[in-house]
């Protein structure tokens, strides 16, 4: 292998060794590359980044030694041990990103000849790529793009010892970039492609992302309900349900544990069938954030599943496997729907109250029920309970003893959507009416910017059931007996009622409607914000969740029915022959027509117009620059200057920045006067 | 480089007195391996200064006066029966010279002028199926009369073409009149003077015309000229590529003189009258008349944006 190297070897690129300049650039590139994965890295990396540079500063300026092989392997092996310590592991992606960057890092330390430093420059493009594992946000995009640019003026500055300005290296390898990209951008749309995203993550890159849980036990303080972070987004091709109507389904919960809410196991043959008019049905798009969880939230009420998703319990939407990278699927809903039949097993899971507590509960349900009558007013009579009864929402609601529904219903009476949601369907249940929880999301706020919805972690909601023998299942949704504004204008608006001392429920629609209107300073924050929001989400759609489908469907509509493999290679290679020939045709022609000499000369001509000289067309540069120092003795050194130079320029072939530079410097001082 | 032709330059002004435009545009024919074309009237100085040219080169020269009586084995030479060894041997022709001063060209029959010609073009002379090449460096310079006068075959269009340049003395001026008539005859000055450049030096030198720089902004400017010429509708003919080729290399050979190792667009200016002059007319108007007062050189710099 090493006979190999040195036989294809340059043979003075062995010998070259970069200058001072081109360590500390490289040096700067390091850290460029490595500042994404800052917050990652264990703290004792700076220590080790300070040694490393502190002893190659000593190296180059107090003629320090660079370490010898022993050193060298004891400094590996320390390093190996200490990667271990951390990660416990020296493999998967953190370990092996810090593994990467802690042995670049130590190559400092040997840098001498111009491989080493071209070795250096190729790790750091690794080392770039590796943030990609992390994050796969537009600014981090952006950002790199800059680093690759600094990199590439690295590499130009290391082959060529090129002296330019640092601005016009920096120019140079972006314009350099920019030549790459239509050819990117065509490999990227038409390069046959696997199912799945643009990055297959290794296995420990999903931790920390947040999701619905699967049980719900009201009075533990959920978390959720705070948190700003986004949900999912939809984009809609049917008018939009209007905000009452924003009811995500997400999971059914029908087992009824001591206060514990979860999941009936679930056989999946046995979904329910639905009676619908096609004119109700809402079709959107849904872009789901990674969570780690295989739910999927529909519009209630999800019908037609879509191939890749299954059905789970109550008409809930899940994926096979929990969702680690972001989820963009196309749904369709129902807003009136009546379902036929139920089950015999799925009629006693929802009216299981065997681990119902409390005497007084229990005799409550029963005597409201009575009054009632009859089921739907049993209902009324419940919502009425919780408006009449002086129950309140609130975001920290006491804690609730061993028998939750009894202590709510008649103690604490504070809560919010999961109290309500838990408690009024065991009041459904006390009374003999089949009844179960959805929990999900409900809202969801319009980006007028990009034209889509966006529901966040704070719209998570818990609603219920109830089977009406006429109607089937039905939506009820207590919480908006005691709080509307939680339904009608979101979380942000019972936050601010709080904030004012107010309770909720206690004001008319017009008050509430004035107390959100925000400042101007606000409202365009949110613009931004909102606007920031629409590009991000377009980068997801179009780059990042650009997979085997929407590969599929732009080549349907370029008129491939069928594209196979070949026929995409084919293409792909006339339409990358075509971009490249344009690209230099339009370099050819650049070439001819952007000399920025001749737009120095010209303003040069220019300004001796305005004293009343002017060039005749057919006049070469040296004949007029004579005329001129002929007319005006005076004008002998700047004219001779910009002239030289300018000739130097065009026809000398020297083309230098330097020359460049000297050209516009001069036109730039010469300020020519009218003779009196 | 430039003190050698300096030297040059002086010397020849020495002999032809005040023609310094006429003497640089010959030595730039010389650089560029062009042969060259002098038209004027009798008496002008045009074999005066052939002659300078070939002594200050140090080259051999030979002379050949052109007569309408002449035949083309008076040029090239000969194949004579020889009795002592009983074959026939070549007698070479004045034209195997280094320096060949032809002298009122347009005074031969077209059948001589075209031995000659041919000659130029290929550096070689062919005779009884034999080849015979001409010796290097080899530079023909023609004299010719104006065309007036009686007398004459001129040279077609085609034939002009293989001339680099073609120059006209012009009558001296006051001043170097008055040098002519006060001092002795500069024929005999000529013969006291040694030569002062090697042949090696003349072939350096045309090595380096090879090597004079022309940058894609030069060689647009040329190519607007070749197109305005074939394209403005003022030209009979346009310029042809070989015409093309000629221009850009006076123009390297100028550019050397000038001590540059690129051409700049005054280079191109300044050769070219010489250089394209005698294969450009004006378009003749509608009744068969070329307006004479325009020199179609001069109208073609004019109307070329550089």
């Amino acid at each position: 292998m090493v006979s190999l190297f040195k036989r294809f070897h340059i043979s003075n690129a062995e010998e070259l060794q970069p200058d001072r300049q081109a360590l500390y650039a490289l040096m700067l590139a390091l850290c460029l590359a490595i500042s994404p994965h800052l917050m990652r890295l264990p703290v004792w990396f700076a220590a080790l980044a300070f040694i490393v540079f502190l002893w190659r500063y000593l190296i180059i300026n107090r003629k320090a030694h660079q370490p010898g092989p022993v050193l060298r392997f004891l400094g590996v092996i320390t390093l190996i041990y200490m990667l271990h310590k951390h990660y416990g592991t020296l493999l998967g992606r953190d370990a092996g990103v810090a593994m990467l960057i802690a042995l670049t890092m130590l190559k400092f330390l040997e840098l001498k000849t111009l491989r080493d430093y071209m070795l250096v420059v190729f790790l750091c493009m690794f080392i770039i790529l590796t943030s990609f594992l992390y994050s796969q946000a537009l600014w981090l995009g952006i950002y790199l793009f800059a680093v690759v640019i600094v990199l590439f003026s690295v590499m130009m500055y290391l082959n060529h010892g090129s002296r330019d300005h640092l601005l016009a290296m920096l120019k140079r390898s972006a314009s350099m970039l920019m030549l790459g990209l239509p050819v990117a951008a065509l490999l990227f749309v038409l390069f046959p492609r696997l199912q799945g995203g643009l990055f297959g993550l290794p296995g420990d890159s999903h931790s920390g992302l947040t999701g619905m849980s699967d049980t719900m036990k009201p009075g533990t303080i959920n978390e959720l309900n705070l948190s700003e972070k986004v949900a999912f987004r939809v984009d809609f091709s049917s008018p939009v349900p209007v905000a009452n109507q924003r009811y995500w389904r997400g999971l059914v919960l029908e087992e009824y544990d001591h206060g514990l809410w979860k999941e009936r196991r679930f056989k999946k043959t046995a979904v329910s069938e639905l009676k619908y008019s096609l004119k109700d049905v809402v079709e959107y798009t849904v872009l789901q954030e990674a969570s780690n969880k295989k739910w999927v939230f529909a519009l209630d009420m999800p019908v037609l599943k879509p191939d890749n998703l299954e059905w789970g319990p109550g008409r809930s939407l899940r994926a096979a496997r929990g969702l680690r990278e972001r989820l963009q699927q196309s749904l369709k809903s129902v807003s009136q729907y009546y379902y036929e039949d139920i089950s015999d097993d799925t009629l006693a899971k929802n009216l299981d109250v065997s681990s119902v507590s409390g005497e007084r509960v229990i005799s409550l349900a029963g005597e409201l029920y009575r009054q009632s009558g009859s089921d739907k007013n049993y209902i009324s009579t419940i919502l009425a309970y919780y408006r009449n009864n002086a129950f309140f929402y609130s975001l920290q609601p006491p804690m609730l003893d061993e028998h939750p529904v009894e202590d709510f219903m008649l103690n604490t009476r504070k809560g919010y959507c999961e109290h309500y949601a838990s408690s009024f369907t065991m009041m459904m249940r006390l009374a003999g009416i089949p009844a179960r929880v959805i929990v999900g999301y409900q809202g969801g706020e319009w980006n007028e910017q990009g034209d889509y919805m966006i529901v966040r972690q704070s719209d998570a909601h818990a609603w219920s059931e109830v089977w009406l023998d006429e109607e089937g299942w039905v939506r009820v949704d207590p919480t908006a007996a005691v709080a509307p504004e939680r339904i009608e204008y979101g979380l942000d608006a019972i936050r601010q009622l709080v904030a004012e001392g107010k309770e909720p429920g206690s004001l008319s629609d017009e008050k509430i409607k004035i107390m959100l209107q925000m400042s101007l300073l606000a409202n365009t924050l949110k613009g931004v914000t909102m606007f920031w929001d629409g590009v991000n989400t377009r980068w997801y759609k179009w780059v990042i969740g650009f997979g085997k489908e929407n590969q599929s469907f732009l080549l349907k509509w370029l008129g491939f029915q069928q594209a196979n493999w070949r026929d995409m290679v084919i293409l792909l290679v006339i339409l990358m022959s075509i971009v490249v020939s344009l690209q230099a045709l339009l370099l050819f022609h650049r070439r001819k027509i952007f000399d920025p000499a001749i737009v120095q000369y010209q303003k040069f001509c220019n300004r001796l117009q305005g004293i009343g000289i002017v060039k005749f067309k057919h006049e070469g540069p040296r004949a007029f620059a004579d005329r001129i120092i002929k007319l005006r003795p005076d004008l002998k050194t700047p004219v001779s200057l910009v002239t030289n130079t300018f000739i130097e320029l065009r026809y000398a072939g020297n083309t230098g920045t330097f020359q460049q530079r000297k050209l516009a410097q001069a036109v730039r001082s010469f300020h020519p006067k009218r003779n009196r | 480089m430039n003190t050698r032709f300096n030297e040059i330059r002086d010397f020849l002004n020495q002999i032809v007195l005040g023609k310094e435009k006429q003497i640089e545009l010959c030595l730039c024919c010389i650089l560029a391996k062009g042969h060259l074309l002098i038209e004027d009237l009798p008496g002008m100085g045009k074999t005066l200064l052939a002659h300078a040219l070939a002594k200050v080169l140090g080259l051999e020269f030979s002379r050949i006066q052109f007569t309408s009586d002449m035949l083309p084995a008076d040029i090239t030479g000969v194949s004579v029966f020889e009795a002592s060894n009983n074959s026939f041997h070549f007698h070479k022709g004045p034209i195997f010279s280094s320096v060949v001063l032809a002298d009122e060209i347009n005074r031969a029959s077209p059948k001589a002028q075209s031995a000659l010609l041919e000659a130029m073009e290929e550096r070689q002379v062919s005779v009884d199926g034999k080849t015979y090449p001409l010796p290097f460096p080899f530079f023909v310079i023609a004299t010719q009369n104006p065309l007036e006068q009686t007398g004459t075959f001129p040279l077609p269009e085609s034939q002009l073409d293989r001339f680099f340049m073609r120059i006209s003395i012009g009558y001296p001026d006051r001043e170097a009149e008055r040098k002519l008539l006060e001092n002795e005859e500069r024929r005999l000055v000529l013969e006291k003077m040694a030569s002062i450049v090697t042949e090696k030096e003349i072939v350096a030198w045309q090595q380096e015309v090879k090597r004079i720089k022309t940058e894609p902004a030069l060689l647009d400017y040329v190519q607007d000229l070749i197109q305005q010429s074939r394209d403005s509708g003022e030209f009979g003919n346009g310029i042809s590529p070989r015409a093309g080729l000629d221009l850009i290399n006076a123009g390297r050979a100028w550019a050397l003189l000038n001590d540059r190792k690129y051409v700049i667009p005054e280079d191109i200016q300044a050769v070219l009258p010489s250089a394209i002059g005698h294969r450009l007319t004006m378009i003749q108007d509608q009744d068969g008349q070329v307006n004479i007062g325009v020199n179609p050189a001069q109208r073609l710099l004019e109307i070329t944006p550089v």
